[in-house]
């Protein structure tokens, strides 16, 4: 039960630090960022949980970590599922998911609703749906993925094998058209 | 019982994903996601039921102390995390627009399209349509005569979401 609540208080905690973080600086690459403060906060849980007693000053002894050697494990793989899984995750969909956006449009028109012209037309406040491609290329460019040259876009060898991989895959589990 | 329960857990896991694999071959895709929920409470409900009867010297050289709750506690935790982890690769491969950027200029001549035709209204549609209808068959939105309306559930989701923009200072996004 330690790994679990101190893997609970680490979230709890990191959310907190995450909040501020984007409340009170002006960060750019905001992702990397949140990366950058969790690579921090995991050998902060590892010492934690060495430092601190087996019962926490309060766990009976049937509820302690049993192997002790595995709960520091346990702990520390709640934690990286909580990040990556959780909160990162979280982040990401707030911040750019797709679908998230088209139903938050369509839930500020009301009851006049929205047909699919207007909601790409008026995609994410007004921008459009051709601003929200943009900023997916924009990335991709970043990245390194793809350039763009000459009104043509092509992709980086680095991501053939991405591509490759997805296409199988996609192939293997019959996944049919892109949704 | 903590170690126990993580191992219980962790069966549960790979029988979920090999039983969501196979899924995916018998089942229309817009039925998919409702699988997908079906799948983990199953494999939560087994880890859960494993935990409760495993004896507790299940594994040898290892003297068990733990209550059984910890087996519980820790197998749920277990099948739940890997969950997490699991379901953004597995949308990554359906639906990321990124993903199908890549696939769709990796497929063409020399690796390059024209912008035009990587981005026009036609492709735009062929996005937010499906999009807007996955949402009407979760119950987020309603179709009538074509135009798109939320449902409570829907607003409730948007209004969590917005609540969420509003605090880390995200702005509209998308």
């Amino acid at each position: 039960m330690k790994a679990i609540i101190l893997a609970g208080m680490a979230g709890v905690g990191y959310l907190g630090v995450m909040t501020l973080t984007l409340r009170l600086l002006p960060v750019k690459e905001r992702a990397l960022r949140l990366l950058q403060i969790w690579l921090v906060s995991v050998p902060l849980l590892g010492l934690a949980y060495w430092l601190t007693p087996p019962d926490l000053g309060f766990l009976p002894a049937e509820l302690q970590d049993d192997p002790p050697w595995f709960g520091l494990v346990f702990c520390l793989g709640l934690w990286v599922a909580g990040f990556f899984g959780g909160l990162l995750q979280l982040y990401n969909l707030t911040e750019r998911g797709l679908s998230l956006r088209l139903l938050i449009d369509v839930t500020e028109a009301g009851e006049a609703g929205l047909p699919v012209e207007e909601a790409m037309t008026g995609y994410s406040d007004g921008r459009g749906i051709a601003w929200m491609f943009g900023k997916r290329l924009d990335w991709l460019v970043a990245a390194g993925l793809v350039r763009v040259d000459g009104g043509r876009v092509t992709i980086a060898p680095s991501a053939r094998r991405t591509a490759r991989r997805i296409t199988w895959l996609r192939g293997v589990l019959r996944l049919g058209e892109w949704t | 019982m903590l170690l126990i329960g993580a191992l219980a857990g962790g069966r549960w896991f790979g029988i979920f994903v090999a039983s969501h694999v196979f899924s995916l071959l018998l089942w229309p895709r817009q039925q998919r996601s409702r699988v997908l929920l079906m799948l983990i409470v199953a494999a939560l409900i087994g880890a859960l039921v494993t935990a409760l009867l495993v004896p507790h010297g299940m594994l040898p050289g290892l003297a068990t102390t733990g209550h059984r709750i910890v087996a519980v506690i820790s197998a749920l935790a277990t099948v739940s995390c890997c969950f997490i982890l699991y379901t953004p690769m597995y949308y990554v491969i359906v639906s990321s627009l990124t993903g199908q950027m890549l696939v769709k200029l990796n497929a063409a001549d020399d690796g390059s399209l024209p912008l035009d035709a990587l981005a026009s209204p036609v492709t735009y549609r062929r996005i937010v349509e499906p999009r807007l209808d996955s949402m009407v068959a979760s119950g987020l939105l309603r179709r009538q005569d074509g135009v798109y309306r939320a449902t409570p559930k829907g607003i409730r989701t948007a209004r969590t979401f917005r609540y969420l923009k509003a605090l880390w200072q995200l702005g509209p996004g998308g």
